[in-house]
């Protein structure tokens, strides 16, 4: 009886110890694409981020759109950001005014509805009667669908209009399905977001993709942007990949054989907008002073950890308007102390701070805290302005916004994506004429003014990048803008996640090469 | 005969005790000096420019040259952690003396007035009592803006009614006391009876809060900085200083573990001192020396 009893023990003790080890066992090795499931964490979705929800036709929405793989746009960018057909096959620039888009004859929306010209129109039509930015990118005056054929004509001549259409607003969604309330689309991806919230989205695969089958079958973004929070979950396993880990964080994962690491330059770049409304500002000896007191080298290679290039002008360096075609002062705090002293900056009571008519050399620096490298920015130029006899005032503040309307800044930094469409023309329309939505700094010469406008109706893509240069050149001449740093975007992601790379543009993240292998 | 042994002993014992107070008391008192002398000396005694960043020297680990590190900008902790001390401590003696003086004038002046007004000041303050501390101080910083004196003011709206309500019920309890009767029969004036006979005798118990409080205001005052309410960059201070390293804890422990021990030891040191205050104010240890004189 007791040796019975004692085998049955160890039997039991075998069984439970077999059933551990194969709980610890590859938990998704074999899996079929259905059961295979992808947790992703991104700092990048959410109201913060103006891109919270799926509806291509607000705000920035429409790169939740794309990045998760519910909408496709009509044309996209490879990776060196040249343009390539998605959901159309090829275009046709008729006249000056008029383009011929001709769509793929096998897209299909999520829900089994056929992709056409009339479904294509009422789509793009949607886009210019709601969005901010789209009608004036666009300006379509009418669109007309024959069959899987689209004709756009335009107000004025738009040279970029095919670009502009890569925006993430130009994803393609099934306007007689509709916006649902929570902000959920029917698109043409690989992907249907099954729960849509302002902090985590659900996708489930499309098997019917056009573009083939997807090898995993659900994928859930969250919404993490603690950077710190997002670090500990992917050490933890609780997401599977992310992307926007502080760089303090990145080298854990860096050198590490259980995680790979998916890197990309981008035209994100690292900008302060110096406000002309502003008294001190205006004058240009102290504008001057302070493009040469930014250590652009420092902050890329020692606060960025190196994730950046430090920038010169807007674009970088994989464009040909961008990079070195354009010069800009290198930083030199003692020649910053003589501009300054020319014009009569001197510090006369010894605080180390430099005075004229009375007035301090003290500037407010505006900026907010989501894009993690903003604060470092703001701290960097402190110190070194600091030398030069300028002081700094940081404001790093989510409510910017507040501020930016007040006017109460003499400059405001930012990130911004500045050649989203591979086209150098979106960021001059939008940052340096009179009245474009990102003036913050009130800025105005009439030779840009000039240049922007023959820019808008320029069709040579040489030319248009002989145009770029000059006009990026007069903008830093007359230190409008500081260009500090253009941004390198890393994805960290578990090994034997596949299919999951960082894309110049931004725009691209789940895809239907997205799988993962254990 | 028995009694009396038991007596003399009972009287060692306590003389012994109140004996230890007092030292504990003198080497808290001491050390918190020595604390406050080195924030107010920081300036001078740091080695470095706590707000000169050298980025080639980016953090760096503890060595002989940086003691406590260096952090993301190359700036030298320790410098920074001394000088965050005078930000830190002297931000939480400021808030602690401003609500101690504010609340102990509206305590003493509605316990003494009684009547409406007394009603009045007190559901105000209960109104403040009855939101959550932290956030209401972070809705209050965050209306204001950042900056540490901001933070102070955001901390002193939400904590005088503690003192208010301590001093009231002090001022009620000894307004009833025949010494008060005896000075209002003698002709005395109301800010007379007080201010020199209200006030002193409830100074003990609101100096032991106070005391108290300065460890958890120097808590409070790093949590609404580390939130990036309280001090703007570059001033060095404690919360601050701990919300720029958070994300190194694990690459560079240092940046967030300096700062993160001083406000250890010095809200310790200040609890420590405030404990120590009570048991040298204690009402029994004072009866038992009185006892013994006799």
């Amino acid at each position: 009886m007791k040796k019975k009893s004692k085998m049955l023990t160890l039997l039991l003790t075998g069984v439970m110890v077999a059933g551990m080890l194969t709980g610890c066992g590859s938990a998704t090795s074999g899996k079929s694409a259905e059961e295979k499931v992808f947790n992703y964490g991104t700092t990048a979705y959410g109201v913060a981020m103006g891109n919270a929800g799926l509806n291509p036709h607000e705000g920035y929405s429409g790169w939740s759109t794309v990045r998760y793989g519910v909408g496709e746009t009509l044309f996209k960018f490879n990776e060196s950001m040249e343009l390539e057909p998605w959901l159309a096959k090829d275009y046709e620039q008729i006249d000056e005014y008029t383009v011929k888009i001709n769509l793929r004859d096998d897209v299909k929306f999520s829900n089994g509805k056929k992709m056409t010209g009339e479904s294509v129109k009422a789509c793009l039509e949607d886009l210019i009667a709601k969005h901010d930015r789209a009608p004036k990118d666009l300006q379509i005056k009418s669109i007309t669908a024959d069959g899987q054929s689209i004709i756009i004509v335009s107000e004025n001549k738009v040279p970029g209009l095919v670009n502009y259409l890569c925006d993430p607003y130009g994803a393609i969604i099934d306007m007689e399905a509709g916006v649902s309330a929570d902000k959920n689309v029917v698109g043409t991806g690989p992907y249907v977001a099954k729960n849509v919230t302002d902090t985590e989205i659900n996708l489930t695969a499309n098997m019917d993709y056009w573009g083939g089958k997807p090898h995993v079958g659900t994928v859930n973004v969250k919404s993490i942007t603690d950077g710190d929070t997002l670090t500990m979950a992917m050490q933890s396993g609780e997401i599977d990949a992310t992307q926007g880990l502080p760089y303090a964080s990145l080298q854990l994962f860096q050198n590490n054989d259980d995680y790979t690491i998916s890197s990309t330059n981008t035209s994100r770049v690292y900008q302060a907008c110096l406000n002309y409304n502003s008294a001190v500002i205006k004058d240009d000896a102290v504008r001057k002073a302070m493009a040469m007191s930014m250590d652009k080298d420092g902050f890329t290679s020692v606060l960025l950890q190196g994730n950046g290039t430090p920038a010169i002008g807007p674009f970088p360096a994989n464009f040909s308007f961008g990079g070195d075609a354009v010069k800009a002062a290198t930083y030199d705090i003692e020649g910053a102390k003589k501009v300054l002293e020319a014009a009569s900056w001197i510090d006369t009571d010894g605080d180390g701070i430099r005075e004229k008519d009375g007035q301090k050399l003290s500037i407010k620096w505006l900026t907010y805290t989501s894009r993690q490298e903003l604060p470092l920015l703001a701290e960097s130029v402190q110190a070194t302005y600091k030398q030069a006899g300028i002081d700094v005032q940081v404001n790093a503040t989510d409510s910017y916004k507040d501020f930016l309307k007040a006017g109460d800044y003499d400059v405001f930094a930012n990130a911004f994506v500045t050649a989203p469409t591979g086209d150098p023309q979106y960021y001059f329309t939008t940052h340096v004429v009179d009245g474009s939505d990102y003036n913050r700094g009130h800025y105005h010469n009439d030779k840009v003014e000039q240049l922007v406008a023959q820019l808008r109706t320029e069709f040579d893509k040489e030319k248009r990048g002989d145009l770029a240069v000059q006009i990026a050149q007069q903008v830093i001449d007359d230190n409008a803008y500081i260009y500090a740093s253009h941004l390198k975007m890393s994805f960290v992601m578990k090994k034997g996640v596949t299919g999951f790379t960082a894309h110049p543009s931004d725009y691209y993240e789940i895809t239907a090469d997205l799988d993962i292998n254990e | 005969m028995e009694s009396t042994i038991i007596n003399s002993i009972t009287v060692r014992v306590h003389r012994k005790k109140k004996d230890c107070t007092m030292m504990k008391f003198y080497v808290f008192l001491i050390l918190v000096i020595l604390l406050l002398l080195v924030a107010a000396f920081a300036p001078q005694i740091v080695p470095y420019d706590p707000c000169a960043q050298d980025l080639m020297n980016a953090l760096q680990p503890p060595s002989a040259e940086h003691p406590f590190g260096t952090d993301r900008y190359g700036r030298d902790m320790l410098s920074r952690v001394v000088m965050g001390a005078q930000t830190t401590i002297y931000a939480a003696l400021l808030l602690v003396g401003i609500i101690t003086v504010f609340g102990t004038l509206v305590g003493i002046f509605c316990g003494y007035k009684g009547g409406k007004i007394d009603s009045l000041i007190m559901r105000i303050s209960d109104v403040f009592l009855a939101f959550p501390g932290m956030v209401f101080a972070i809705a209050v910083a965050g209306v204001l803006g950042g900056g540490i004196n901001n933070a102070v003011v955001a901390l002193a709206c939400i904590s005088w009614p503690k003192f208010a309500r301590l001093a009231r019920g002090q001022a009620l309890s000894v307004k009833t006391m025949p010494y008060i009767a005896a000075a209002k029969l003698s002709g005395s004036g109301p800010l007379k009876i007080v201010f020199k006979h209200i006030l002193p005798n409830i100074t003990g118990p609101i100096l032991v809060t106070a005391t108290l409080d300065i460890g958890t205001m120097m808590m409070e005052l790093a949590g609404l900085s580390f939130l990036g309410l309280g001090a703007m960059p570059p001033i060095a201070e404690w919360g601050s200083m701990m919300s720029d390293g958070r994300s190194m804890l694990q690459t560079a422990p240092w940046v967030i573990l300096a700062p993160g021990c001083a406000i250890f030891i010095t809200v310790m040191l200040f609890n420590l001192l405030g404990d120590t205050v009570r048991d040298v104010l204690d009402p029994k240890t004072k009866r038992s020396g009185n006892w013994r004189k006799k």
